[in-house]
């Protein structure tokens, strides 16, 4: 990036900032313009490009945070307290999660923390498979419910295949039975963040009481309150992940996919078969001998060293008992071999011509 | 009291400054060109696949003290530069200073072909050769091992079958009782099918892990962090700090998939080194068979290795020479933090020191 352009994104950011102490704002007017600068800024070098991302990103969560606390102030009736208003913002936030859903609009900032884990894992569970892994995310609104969704599909996935393509129609089944499998897993998984969500909501409100009772100085900025809820999530968290009920979701999901993965490669194998092009089974078999193979070298070369070792040891004692017992004598079969070998050299030698 | 006092037009302020400080860092960010890591001069001194052995130079060209050289082995699941982050930030170059002739086994990035590496490649082909490598080189029978978390798990399983190469042995955030109570990674192992997973990924992805690790701590790690940040990141050695911090928490190669298989079975689903039931190819490994020195360094605040999960080591090896030295951390800053750096390296010296 040269100077001009550092100047003309550093200008614009200060105008953006600015611009949000105006009297007309938008609806969460700093997380939006997060939004808009981030738009017009691309990072210096793909190496920092991640980071500047988790920035912003994280950037992004504390200014809705922020916003969601402005809101509080400006549309509830003005003569209620700060306390009260945030109170009453937690408890809308757990009527939203005693529905099951994340009422991001109603506190954006607050619920937006809890999806951070689910969302890196989608990330991360998405680029360790080609298949869409959301078949039946998002249901809602009109749409049917999802138990009744799962089970129309479960449904059709096991009506028998039929005809030639038999095999064919039964492993495109086992696909999407394994995709529904990891849904079902994952959708239990997130039904478990929305479970701590409630709990870290009940946390605050008591940490935030027992401040008041203990006569504590009161938090007067939104850092502090911020540090207050992340303190309160990690505990919530921490007590949770640790329980069997935690331990049972995570193995199921992690093996819902990886089940969901191995069956996609296969697939994938079959194709490349059929296109007589190496696969990915061929290649583990051809791996694991030559690694095989490669141990046995080491092996081998090592006993070598070994014997050679022992070997040179017996030959040095061999001549130090020679030179013991007849010392003037020990030159001479050197000499003879040494003869001996010129003579075969020669030979050789000859031979060649 | 209330709990709290806000005014709307304190808000606005705050959310202006740390827009501002915001603003401020990514300008510093955006300046601050490549991100240097591993500073201590050195020289490879043996390579095999992926793996570099290398020898640290001493600062002053001068010789170590010390004449019997340290291997340090560490993990497999993120990069050995953190040993030697920066020049005031390195475990490496406290030990130079310390006399000691540093040694350090860089894995490098596993790929497919490496998919069928196993603990018994890694403890009995790599770190072997390495330590013959070195023991040549130096023209003795053994040297000293320093292990690091993971890696300080491979230097158990290696001294415990390989006692006559290793004269002092030095763990470092290792783990060994894999099923303390307090052991969230182990937990969470538990139900997951390494089977199914290795078999469907092969190798296993670096990314994974990193999501693993994350959600050690997710709200700390993946929100607070990056918030705090912004507080100090108009400060350019804080920014470079920062940034060479993030690159190394994101630089984890992918596992290769056997060796993979067999530590999360063997360690963390089995907790077979604490039960005397773990193999390594063909070697039984008995932590009572750990008859020389034994140093344990752990953190008090570690989240990934607790203490007690290191401290363990204590009730199962087999020299009555154990000393263990707690360091007042976590898991990173016992690498990085400058305590760490006048703490450390300075203790495994004198204990070396006083074992040659």
């Amino acid at each position: 990036m040269t100077n001009t352009e550092h100047g003309q994104w550093w200008d614009q950011w200060l105008r953006n900032w600015q611009a949000l102490a105006a009297p007309q704002r938008p609806a969460n007017p700093w997380a939006a313009a997060l939004d808009e600068w981030s738009r017009a800024f691309s990072p210096p070098t793909p190496t920092y490009a991640d980071v500047f991302a988790r920035m912003l990103a994280q950037g992004k969560s504390f200014f809705a945070f922020g916003d969601a606390l402005g809101k509080s102030f400006e549309a509830r009736d003005p003569a209620a307290d700060a306390q009260s208003l945030f109170l009453g913002s937690l408890e809308s936030l757990q009527r939203g999660l005693d529905t099951g859903a994340w009422p991001g609009a109603a506190a954006p900032g607050v619920s937006g923390l809890w999806q951070l884990p689910l969302e890196a894992w989608q990330q991360t569970a998405s680029s360790l498979t080609r298949m869409p892994l959301d078949v039946m995310h998002g249901a809602g609104g009109g749409a049917p419910s999802l138990p009744w969704m799962q089970q129309q599909l479960e449904k059709m996935l096991t009506t028998p295949g039929l005809g030639y393509t038999r095999e064919h129609q039964e492993q495109l089944q086992k696909l999407g039975s394994l995709m529904v499998a990891y849904q079902k897993a994952f959708n239990e998984y997130a039904g478990a963040y929305t479970e701590m969500g409630k709990q870290s909501v009940e946390r605050v409100k008591a940490r935030l009481q027992q401040r008041e009772a203990a006569g504590e100085p009161p938090i007067d900025s939104t850092r502090e309150l911020f540090d207050l809820w992340i303190d309160c999530s990690e505990e919530v968290y921490a007590e949770f992940v640790m329980s069997d009920d935690y331990v049972r979701l995570h193995g199921e999901l992690t093996n819902a996919l990886m089940a969901l993965k191995k069956h996609e490669r296969g697939m994938m194998d079959d194709a490349l078969q059929a296109m007589h092009l190496p696969t990915r089974r061929e290649m583990d078999t051809l791996l694991r001998r030559f690694q095989q193979t490669r141990r046995n070298e080491k092996s081998l070369l090592s006993e070598l060293r070994a014997l050679q070792t022992g070997h040179d040891q017996l030959r040095a004692q061999v001549t130090a008992l020679q030179q013991r017992a007849a010392p003037g004598k020990t030159k001479k079969p050197k000499a003879k071999s040494k003869a001996k070998s010129k003579a075969k050299a020669e030979a050789r030698s000859n031979n060649r011509r | 009291m209330a709990a709290f006092e806000f005014r709307p037009d304190h808000v606005t302020q705050e959310m202006l400054d740390y827009a501002k400080k915001l603003g401020e860092g990514m300008d510093t960010l955006s300046k601050l060109g490549p991100i240097e890591t591993g500073v201590t001069p050195r020289d490879a001194v043996y390579a095999e696949d992926k793996l570099v052995l290398y020898r640290y130079r001493h600062p002053d060209g001068g010789r170590p003290l010390n004449p019997v050289p340290v291997l340090i082995v560490y993990a497999l699941v993120n990069r050995p530069y953190m040993t030697d982050l920066q020049e005031n930030r390195s475990l490496v170059r406290g030990l130079l200073d310390a006399g000691l002739d540093v040694y350090l086994i860089d894995w490098g990035y596993p790929d497919y072909a490496d998919r069928y590496l196993a603990l018994d490649d890694y403890i009995n082909g790599y770190i072997d050769r390495c330590v013959d490598t070195i023991c040549r080189q130096h023209q003795r029978e053994r040297i000293n091992l320093l292990g690091i978390c993971q890696g300080g798990t491979f230097s158990l399983c290696y001294a415990a079958t390989h006692v006559r190469k290793v004269s002092n042995l030095v763990t470092m955030v290792t783990p060994v009782d894999f099923h303390t109570p307090d052991n969230m990674l182990s937990r969470w192992a538990q139900q997951i099918d390494v089977d199914l997973a290795v078999d469907a990924m092969g190798n296993v992805p670096g990314e994974l892990l990193n999501w693993t690790f994350l959600t050690l701590k997710p709200f700390r790690l993946m929100t607070q962090k990056y918030v705090d940040t912004v507080d100090v990141l108009r400060d350019e050695t804080a920014a470079k700090n920062f940034m060479r911090m993030e690159k190394w928490i994101f630089d984890s190669p992918d596992q290769a998939g056997e060796a993979f298989r067999e530590f999360v079975k063997q360690f963390f689903q089995d907790n077979r080194l604490v039960n005397g039931t773990a193999r390594v190819g063909d070697h039984a490994v008995k932590l009572d068979n750990l008859t020389m020195p034994v140093l344990n360094v752990y953190a008090t605040e570690d989240h990934l290795v607790p203490p007690a999960a290191s401290r363990a080591l204590k009730d199962h090896v087999g020299t009555r020479d154990y000393t263990e030295l707690a360091f007042r951390g976590g898991h990173i800053g016992i690498y990085v933090s400058g305590k760490a750096q006048k703490q450390v390296p300075p203790a495994i010296g004198a204990w070396l020191d006083d074992r040659t």
